[in-house]
């Protein structure tokens, strides 16, 4: 009988007790309650009347009064008629206040959808930055233009009103112009998490029916779908440009899907949560009522998830109210430590690098020698060798050294083995690169040996480029291989790289006689990683990344733009091969960087105005955007060369100075430490890993060697522009007024001093996702200058439904766990018992929701929708306003209670209730009363399975500070507060709780407690005897174990094969003999002992052995 | 320029065996298609499985009931995580191989007792896959037997008597002999084991016929031997420790410093073809890179 049991708990919430008294006949009843009785119902054999007698020091006459209404209400049901079940706990006046806390009533915005809501924001407002990430600023304007040109490609793409599109996206400014570009093609979005497991990802985007994912370059290898349901944006931007700004019109409207997010289900199988455009409008209103945007609301620091639908508030609210949003990209803790393909990668050879592309790999520099003509006799090798220890000391990721013959032009490296060889010598981490080893003017044997050398010099830092040679004079040391030198060249890569495994290669000897050979010395990597060298040829990026070698470019004869098609097409190549990783670009260009711009410009000007005089190729190169020669074709270099010759000098050295602007402007990485940034950004768009700076081309080297610094300071730079910045850093750089996250990451906030600073700067702070425990809220609301507001809400009904503003009793009462409040616009709310019946003030059930904000339903899941979405019988049976309901609640599964001012408290979810030993236990009790042990910042209980069916309850607490709280202490203080069954049976001290992506508690990833943890552990069984005494220390020396039981099993305590080989000659230690084959087949101590048998002669050792166990 | 190159797994030597060469393969990573895996190829992999490194729930609903009951017998917790993370990362790993799903994938063992993908049949595929610690490690190849072991390398166990009771007497005067005798052990250790699993021959049985006065006949020990004598006798591990590895600022080498980094691990890959032949492929040392073994592949049989 739910009606009754309501009853019942409102006297017991109360904590006083109540007495039933059977009289004969009420004349026979005391005027009192029964002694030590709050209140007693007298209950006369004769029937006819009750007695109620109160003492009215401890029940206030009014309460007593309501109960009796409500008890009448209920008696008159059931005179009706009604079934116990639907028979009405309400009194009148009950009624009248769940009228009067559901008077939600409020007009919805005017817009149809959520897009037009942000269109009509950027009309107000174009030109205030909309979107704040990394480095990117998007106005209104911008931000709509580009997700306008997107919606219109998607269109392109297929997609059309209704459908529904994957977003598997960067946290960068373009997730918000994805999901808005996705509204405005009249789509819905589905958020799928690069952080989630592969197999999740799979299934939601199978379940859900994807017509499109969109998703970016990083992220687009984790997007279960095929290539032509992928949209990359970072590829789409040619198109993006040819799509026209204006909005499109697809006529979506309230009851049109806006977004469709997966939340777990208690199956383990996620479920699709439907939401349409009306129900954001109505939560816009709900939050304009409560936090009053005005016309210049500030900036909001989006921390959250778009698979956790908060994001909403964050993301679309913000931006139809004029919000400048800061998007946080958020911290690395949930990312695998390191990209796993990296770890053997020197394995592979190939796969060398695979690992630096990771979320925030920032783009390498390295060094680059290729030698000027320009000799200063006595210090030639002193830039060498001074850059060299300058990388190594400052974070450059190589040193390359060339390979060049007969010219003066690159003379000082004939041979870059040996120029390695005094690079290993002097450094300790650098890598050693050839770039390039010409390889068909060599012996491949010769190669190998030379490097293993260096390889062994330099504890394993060589990586050597092959090129296949340009220079044709160059073959006087091999001449036979000059016309098939890209075979030879292909052909030797396999040679070395075999030599350099220790594989023995058979070559022809004396008189055709085959000699097997082998390299020594044998090098320290095991495989070489290896790089091809490429100029322009696309077929050389291909074969490239088929052969799984990394890339050596430059810009001669190409531009960024062509290099990052030709990029795409290597890295292509790579994954379609099947090597792991995705290879590694470095780039060659001339650099100088220094303090004023002039300055460089004018130091580089001589210098790279002689390299483009010497290069005929370069000269024709740039000529034809001369003037004098536009038009002309680049490649006809007969012609263009005539035309050189036949110029005057003045003419030719007009073109040169052209010639240099360009280069100048295009090539090189040139200027400022800011304007290289710029330029190396670009560099990073087109995908390229590292830029090796060519620094020797004529300069002086003083002059480079003391820009290495400026250098050092912009490889700094990219390095923290790839960092992510913190929650802290963010909310001081930006002025951040506004913040909203879940109590997990408060705490976290909190728990160090920027976090406490930053929250001293907010002007708001929402805080939802799980309970607010108070000690929390009493720290915010201390910290936060200005308003901290509660909030809470299913995703079922559309972000937040209550609220809770954190002043007053929301913070000084004594609740463990904060209020959270009151419904908001259009939203109804009910707390019901089983039979769905309204409960009224201070009985607790589950908290039932419904208006405006009610979902669609769960996608594709007409089953489970029915059970948790159900006709709204309530609102008509109380009399709540019609305009409110929608005619359905969601049943939340959230255990709550009215308090007597309309205030609804959360209790904890009915999830949450576990039955141990046939008590039901609401563990968010038991974690409040462990949080308020001092000792304790935060306790979380969860029920595991335990014996026949009934739970065995863990709490895993957080320590306050650096003191961690004792298992015992922790029981005791449990024991003395809570009764027997909710006290837990074991205690996990932890330094941090797991959270999911969306920053909750992630109460399925909290470890099992260790056997150590565990409160005593009725399984044991002492062993009996001498022998299995003596097992069992065995046992306990060998596993580390504190003790040892008769039917503890040896594997099962952490035994493997090493340690059972350990356990037997421990055994024979101690007189007794023992085989593998017995412990693998008796494995408990009880089981092992009769199997042993004494070594002969071995008493002694026994009966020591006996000593030491006793 | 075109190349024309032969991936080296498909080589085959003068006497037309094929030769196996270790290519390490991306953990944790879901592959879709089945992947890649020519005959004569190890591919060898690590299995994320650090506390953070993967659901936990999710992955223990990828296990078989069999799984799962393993993994509830294990009384410490960090055991049965581990075990939990181990074998569905595992089985993610054959799903890719076997263009399956993970939670499809069924084992059974051969008459030689090594695990053998039961279900997708038929398949060619060869597995072993061993987990000390914080490092797990599956190696897999096609037609090709295939033994991988891992083992901390402990400082507080008694490796002499372990030796003398473990390794065949030759393989024990080596380590005895050795510089570091600890580690000389946990080395001829992790080789006899990996042996071992290439040859299905079950500890207890190799311990037996130790026992049974043929030493020698057992081809893992035999092995164990030889290693001490072909070679340097040191492992990639000194060389590892001494940080030559390059540090956190050389960006493609930083990566190196992920969960493999813990030092002090031993781990050998074998594989093995036809009868009881089979070879060391590789060491992987204390930092988790694989090195090359004295023995290489090059000397199958020798």
């Amino acid at each position: 009988m739910p009606s009754l049991s309501a009853l019942d708990a409102a006297w017991a919430a109360e904590r006083w007790p109540l007495t039933l008294e059977r009289v004969a006949t009420l004349d026979a009843a005391s005027e009192d309650a029964a002694p030590g009785a709050g209140l007693s119902v007298v209950v006369p054999d004769d029937g006819g009347a009750l007695a109620w007698r109160h003492d009215p020091a401890r029940v206030a006459p009014a309460l007593v009064a309501r109960l009796q209404a409500r008890l009448a209400a209920f008696l008159t049901d059931l005179a009706r008629g009604a079934p116990v079940a639907e028979a009405s706990v309400l009194a009148p006046d009950d009624r009248s206040d769940l009228r009067s806390w559901n008077a939600t009533a409020a007009a919805l915005p005017p817009e149809e959808t959520i897009h037009a809501a942000i269109a009509a924001q950027v009309r107000r407002t174009p030109s205030r930055a909309a979107v704040v990430a990394g480095r990117t600023t998007l106005s209104y304007a911008a931000l709509d233009a580009r997700a306008n040109r997107l919606a219109r490609l998607l269109a392109r793409r297929g997609v059309r009103r209704g459908d529904l599109v994957g977003v598997l996206a960067d946290r960068d400014a373009d997730l918000v112009v994805a999901l808005l570009a996705i509204l405005k093609a009249g789509a819905a979005y589905v958020p799928l998490d690069p952080e989630f497991p592969a197999d999740r990802l799979a299934f939601m985007t199978e379940d859900a029916d994807l017509r499109l994912v969109v998703a970016k370059r990083r992220t687009a290898p984790a997007a279960p779908v095929a290539a032509e349901r992928l949209l990359v944006l970072d590829d789409v931007e040619l198109a993006l440009a040819a799509e026209d700004g204006d909005a499109p019109d697809t006529g979506a409207e309230r009851d049109d899907l806006a977004y469709v997010i997966y939340t777990s289900g208690s199956t383990g199988r996620p479920k699709g949560v439907m939401l349409e455009h009306g129900n954001v409008l109505n939560f816009m209103a709900g939050m304009d009522a409560h936090l009053r945007p005005g016309a210049d609301p500030g900036t909001w620091l989006a921390v959250t998830s778009i698979s956790f639908d908060i994001s909403v508030l964050e993301l679309l609210w913000t931006l139809a109210r004029g919000f400048t949003v800061v998007l946080y990209a958020g911290d690395d803790r949930r990312r695998p430590a390191a990209p796993p393909a990296a770890a053997p990668a020197s394995a592979a050879g190939g796969a060398h690098g695979a690992g630096a592309h990771g979320a925030h790999a920032p783009l390498e520099l390295s060094l680059f020698y290729f030698s000027s003509d320009a000799d200063e006799p006595g210090q030639r090798y002193r830039l060498l060798l001074e850059g060299a220890r300058f990388a190594d000391a400052h974070g450059f990721s190589a040193v390359w050294t060339p390979e060049r013959h007969f010219h003066a032009f690159g003379g000082l490296f004939p041979n870059p083995a040996v120029a390695g060889a005094a690079v290993a010598a002097i450094t300790q981490r650098v890598r050693i690169r050839a770039g390039s080893c010409v390889l068909p003017l060599h012996h491949p044997i010769r190669v190998a040996e030379e490097w293993a050398v260096v390889d062994n010099l330099s504890d394993g830092r060589v990586d050597i480029s092959f090129a296949s040679g340009w220079q044709p004079d160059d073959f006087v040391l091999a001449p036979a291989n000059h016309a098939e030198r890209n075979e030879v060249m292909a052909s030797g890569i396999e040679t070395v790289r075999a030599l350099w495994r220790g594989e023995a290669r058979t070559f022809d000897g004396p008189d055709g006689r085959p000699v097997t050979v082998r390299t020594l010395p044998r090098p320290v990597q095991p495989e070489l990683p290896f790089w091809v060298t490429a100029a322009g040829n696309p077929a050389t990026f291909r074969s490239a990344g088929a052969m799984g070698a990394n890339l050596l470019t430059h810009l001669l004869g190409q531009d960024l733009v062509q290099l990052e098609a030709k990029v795409r097409a290597y890295r292509e190549a790579w994954a379609a091969a099947g090597h792991p990783g995705r290879g590694h670009v470095s780039l060659m260009l001339h650099t100088f960087v220094g303090p004023d711009p002039d300055a460089v410009r004018a130091i580089v000007r001589g210098p790279l105005r002689g390299y483009l005089q010497s290069s005929a190729a370069l000269m024709r190169q740039y000529a034809s955007s001369f003037p004098a020669f536009r038009g002309t074709d680049a490649a006809d270099a007969a012609s263009l060369d005539a035309a050189f010759r036949g110029m005057a000098e003045a003419d030719l050295d007009a073109l040169l100075e052209h010639a240099y602007e360009r280069y100048y402007a295009t090539s090189g990485l040139f200027g400022t430490v800011d304007e290289a940034l710029a330029t190396a950004e670009r560099v990073r768009a087109a995908d390229v890993d590292e830029i090796a700076c060519l620094i020797d081309f004529g300069i002086p080297t003083d002059t480079v060697l003391a820009g290495l610094h400026d250098l050092a300071r912009l490889r700094e730079a990219l390095a923290a522009a790839a960092a992510p910045s913190s929650i802290p850093d963010l909310v001081a750089r930006h002025g951040v007024a506004h913040l909203q996250c879940t109590p997990s990451m408060a705490q976290m906030l909190v728990a160090d001093a920027a976090g406490r600073a930053a929250l001293g700067s907010l002007e708001r702070m929402l805080v939802g996702g799980e309970a607010l425990p108070r000690e929390l809220a009493r720290t915010l609301a201390a910290l936060v200058p200005g308003e901290v507001v509660n909030v809470y809400g299913p995703t079922e009904t559309t972000i937040w439904s209550t609220v809770q503003p954190l002043r007053g009793e929301a913070v000084d009462g004594t609740a463990p766990v904060v209020a959270i409040g009151t419904p908001i616009a259009n939203t109804e709310a009910y707390v019901c018992d089983e039979a769905l019946q309204p409960l009224p003030a201070g009985v607790p059930g589950e908290l039932v929701l419904g208006g405006a904000g009610v979902a669609r339903g769960y996608w594709r899941r007409p089953e489970l929708s029915a059970e948790r979405f159900v006709p709204d019988r309530i609102a008509a049976a109380v009399g709540v306003a019609p305009a409110v309901t929608d005619g359905r609640l969601y049943r939340t599964g959230d255990l709550t209670r009215w308090g007597s001012d309309g205030v609804l408290e959360y209790l904890g979810r009915l999830d949450f209730q576990v039955k141990v030993r046939g008590h039901r236990i609401e563990l968010g009790e038991i974690e409040a009363t462990l949080d308020e042990h001092p000792l304790v910042r935060q306790a979380v209980v969860v029920a595991r399975p335990g014996e026949g069916g009934d739970a065995r309850l863990v709490a895993y607490v957080l320590p306050a500070g650096a003191e961690r709280p004792g298992t015992a202490a922790l029981r005791d203080h449990a024991a003395a507060r809570l009764p027997a069954p909710m006290v837990p049976h074991a205690y996990v001290v932890l330094d941090a709780f797991p959270l999911t992506p969306n920053r909750k508690v992630d109460r399925r990833a909290l470890p099992e407690p260790a056997a150590d943890d565990r409160d005593g552990d009725a399984d044991y069984v002492a062993p009996s005897g001498d022998l299995e005494a003596t097992l069992a220390d065995v046992w306990r020396r060998v596993l580390s174990v504190e003790r040892v039981g008769a039917h503890d099993d040896f594997f099962a305590l952490g035994g493997n094969s090493l340690l059972a080989v350990f356990a037997t000659t421990e055994v024979a230690k101690r007189g007794y003999r023992m085989t593998l084959a017995q412990l693998l087949g008796a494995p408990t101590v009880a089981r092992l002992a009769p199997l042993l048998t004494p070594v002969p002669g071995a008493g002694e050792q026994r009966r020591a052995a006996a000593g030491t166990a006793a | 320029m075109a190349m024309a190159v032969r991936p080296p797994a498909r080589r085959r030597d003068g006497r037309g065996r094929r030769r196996g060469g270790v290519m390490a393969v991306a953990a944790g990573v879901a592959v879709t298609a089945a992947a890649p895996l020519p005959p004569g190829a190890v591919h060898l992999a690590w299995v994320p499985i650090g506390a953070t490194d993967t659901d936990l729930a999710h992955d223990r609903a990828l296990l078989g009931a069999d799984e799962r009951a393993r993994a509830d017998g294990y009384a410490r917790a960090d055991d049965r995580d581990g075990f939990i993370r181990h074998r569905a990362g595992l089985r993610r790993l054959l799903a890719g191989y076997l263009g399956t799903a993970p939670q499809d994938v069924r084992f059974a063992l051969d008459p030689g007792g090594r695990p053998r993908v039961a279900s997708p049949a038929p398949n060619d595929l060869r597995f072993s896959t061993a987990r000390r610690g914080a490092l797990a490690l599956v190696a897999v190849a096609r037609d090709l037997e295939v033994g991988v072991d891992v083992e901390v390398v402990r400082r507080d166990l008694p490796v002499a008597a372990l030796a003398a009771h473990a390794l065949d007497p030759a393989a024990h005067a080596a380590v005895v002999a050795a510089a570091d005798p600890v580690h000389a052990f946990f080395e001829a250790w992790t080789r006899l084991e990996a042996g071992l699993k290439v040859a299905g021959v079950g500890l207890a049985e190799a311990e037996r016929r130790r026992a049974g006065g043929r030493p020698g006949r057992a081809a893992a020990v035999r092995l164990a031997g030889r290693r001490r004598t072909g070679g340097s006798g040191g492992t990639g591990g000194e060389r590892g420790a001494a940080g030559g590895r390059g540090g956190g600022g050389s960006g493609h080498r930083a990566s190196h410093d992920g969960p493999m980094t813990t030092p002090g691990f031993t781990a050998v890959i074998m594989a093995g073809g036809q009868g009881q032949r089979f070879w060391p492929l590789s060491t992987v040392d204390r930092r988790g890179s694989p090195t090359p073994s004295c023995c290489s592949p090059a000397a199958p049989g020798a």
